[in-house]
């Protein structure tokens, strides 16, 4: 059996958010608790 | 060209996507087994029984590579079987010809089994993307649950930034029982 994906929706959009995520922690990084 | 020839030759078109190496293979044994039906048509001619149920004469279908070996395997056996194998060289389908069938089952499913190996890497390519994509998710809820707590919607001036981080807007709102619910972002609160 495959591992299935622990959410429903397009990989293209987890890839397009999480684009959009990933700038902008890098963005204000300063501020983020590092971990 | 027979009619059964052209049969298996339309046959070969459809059993998928192959590779060079398979086709080749494929039309190798068709021409041997289509050779043997027409051998053993003259050889036993006019019982219809034997000749669907030993020689398969009048089946094509289904046309999967697997159904085809099968198919060539059942030629196989009959034409190998000692009394058949008799009246059949008897039309001229001699001892070196069930080699060659053989060989020629032997070679396809060799390269039949190379293709159930590939699908199976194709799943474990599956199971790869699709662990690295839920890794790759729970990272990003992690980013947006550090921001949350960063920026909290409930201190004013933070809307613009969270917007930025998506939260509240990944992961999008699930459609009513659509599947397994994901791990729920943070919760804007309204100002």
């Amino acid at each position: 059996m495959s591992d299935p994906l622990n959410f429903n929706f397009p990989l293209p959009l987890l890839l397009q958010e999480g684009d959009a995520i990933v700038t902008a922690a890098e963005t204000n990084s300063a501020a983020l608790p590092t971990g | 060209m027979s009619d059964q020839d052209a049969a298996q030759k339309s046959q070969a078109g459809t059993v998928g996507t192959l590779t060079t190496e398979q086709e080749a293979r494929l039309a190798t044994l068709t021409t041997s087994t289509g050779n043997l039906r027409d051998t053993a048509k003259q050889a036993f001619k006019g019982n219809d029984v034997k000749l669907h149920d030993e020689f398969q004469v009048g089946i094509n279908k289904p046309t999967g590579l697997a159904a085809v070996l099968q198919r060539a395997r059942i030629q196989l056996a009959s034409a190998q079987k000692a009394d058949n194998a008799a009246a059949l060289q008897g039309k001229g389908w001699i001892a070196a010809d069930t080699t060659a069938l053989s060989d020629a089952i032997t070679a396809l499913d060799s390269t039949d089994n190379v293709q159930e190996d590939a699908k199976t890497d194709a799943t474990g390519g599956t199971d790869a993307r699709n662990r690295t994509a839920n890794g790759l998710y729970d990272r990003l809820l992690t980013i947006q649950n550090a921001a949350n707590l960063q920026w909290p919607a409930s201190a004013a001036g933070n809307a613009v930034l969270r917007a930025k981080f998506r939260i509240g807007l990944f992961p999008p709102p699930r459609a009513a029982g659509a599947g397994k619910p994901p791990t729920p972002p943070p919760a804007p609160t309204p100002p």
